[in-house]
């Protein structure tokens, strides 16, 4: 049953896709600095659609393993995702801009843009995509944990979110869906 | 627990016929003897709790009450174990010939090496990324024995820290832990892989040399150690 009816979604997904994109939510304008210490602001992004996630660059897990299938995602959409940039939300304050810039070069895969901010401008963002995040002591020697939303947002030529992805996502799927944005 | 190893010996019976099982293995398998004496014929198969008398560990000759030449161990399983000493039924059914295939097969096993208690498979490091000073292992923890163990510590010469994390994802948030101790289950395996659990090395030797020797200590007092490749994820 459940089965069928998931079936049965795809269908009707699949028809109804290319044309419009329904918006799952509607983001806003936003302003924080890039990994080059100068100020980002949303708009610049100038229609054109963007992966987004949040992390920080100590994340030992989480962050390298989704950055590791946003590359493969953009091997696998290769030209049609040329212009798309990833941008990479730091909620870490321990993120400067160049440390952000040496992490992202590092996946040279992928056209990332580290973003970071005050602590007031990254809690706005985080708010607008209704996010979360909490930096914690846990004990650890390397230093404090911060526990973030690992969704992946795929944002549209507006801005807004499109698509949401999920830890378990798979990198064709996420390709499919920037190829389609 | 009889009805049991009637329903394994029916279906045995039954798919067998035209196959031909050849191997001591085989038969052991085809005439259900795991239901209770285990797949590995360590005494741990699926009916063993059923059973009022612990299935015996085949695997070691010592252990065994009756006899343990080839010959008695094929006569043990045509005749069972007299007068419900213990729950081994007779199977006088199963021609001499595979009998005996199936004691060979006993002595081999017990001539085999034994198993490690616990076992460290599989250890990887993702490769460190330039601009911290950390990075994730990975490993898959083996249990063979009956007794829950953990992992209570690890150590690299190639890290000043070791510390174990668990992490865990939900509503798309990811939460982390630092743990004292990674349970293994008995006869199970603790894996250590994205998105769940994993070895966090702490300010690490430049340039990190791979394989990355860690030493892990279990709560039993065990000691082992593994050399985990640097790699990427995929």
């Amino acid at each position: 049953m459940r089965i069928s009816l998931a079936f049965l979604a795809l269908l009707l997904a699949a028809c109804g896709q290319p044309t419009q994109h329904e918006k799952l939510m509607r983001v806003g304008d936003f302003q924080l600095v890039d990994h080059d210490g100068r100020v980002f602001h949303s708009t610049s992004l100038q229609g054109r659609p963007a992966l987004l996630f949040f992390g920080y660059t100590h994340c030992p897990d989480a962050c390298p393993t989704t950055m590791s299938k946003v590359a493969r995602a953009y091997r696998e959409a290769g030209s049609a995702a040329r212009d798309i940039p990833t941008l990479f939300v730091s909620v870490d304050p321990r993120d400067t801009p160049p440390v952000l810039k040496q992490y992202l070069g590092y996946f040279r895969a992928v056209p990332a843009k580290g973003l970071t901010g005050s602590k007031a401008q990254i809690d706005a963002v985080v708010r607008q995509f209704g996010a979360r995040y909490e930096i914690r002591d846990s004990g650890s020697a390397a230093g404090p944990v911060v526990d973030h939303t690992i969704r992946l947002f795929l944002l549209d030529r507006d801005g807004d979110v499109i698509r949401l992805f999920e830890p378990d996502a798979d990198a064709k799927d996420i390709a499919k869906a920037m190829k389609g944005a | 627990m009889r009805a049991l190893i009637a329903i394994a010996l029916l279906a045995a019976v039954a798919c067998g016929r035209g196959s031909e099982p050849k191997t001591g293995r085989d038969l052991y398998l085809a005439y259900g003897c795991a239901a209770c004496h285990g797949e590995n014929a360590d005494g741990l198969g699926p009916g063993a709790g059923l059973s009022y008398t612990k299935p015996r560990d085949l695997t070691k000759l010592d252990q065994y009450r009756g006899p343990k030449t080839v010959p008695g161990i094929a006569s043990t399983i045509a005749f069972g174990v007299a007068d419900g000493r213990t729950g081994m039924p007779a199977y006088p059914d199963i021609p001499q010939r595979e009998r005996v295939a199936i004691a060979e097969y006993l002595h081999e096993l017990a001539a085999r090496p034994p198993r490690p208690k616990l076992a460290v498979a599989a250890a990887w490091v993702r490769t460190p990324n330039p601009a911290v000073d950390v990075a994730a292992a990975f490993v898959t923890l083996e249990n063979n024995t009956s007794a829950p163990v953990a992992l209570v510590a690890v150590s690299s010469r190639q890290a000043k820290v070791v510390e174990m994390h668990e992490t865990k994802t939900a509503d798309g948030m990811m939460t982390m832990q630092k743990v004292e101790r990674i349970a293994v289950p008995p006869h199970g395996a603790a894996r250590l892989a994205p998105g769940g659990s994993h070895l966090m090395l702490i300010e690490l030797a430049r340039p990190l040399l791979s394989p990355v020797e860690l030493t892990m200590r279990f709560d039993d007092g065990t000691v082992l150690t593994a050399q985990a490749e640097i790699r990427d994820a995929d």
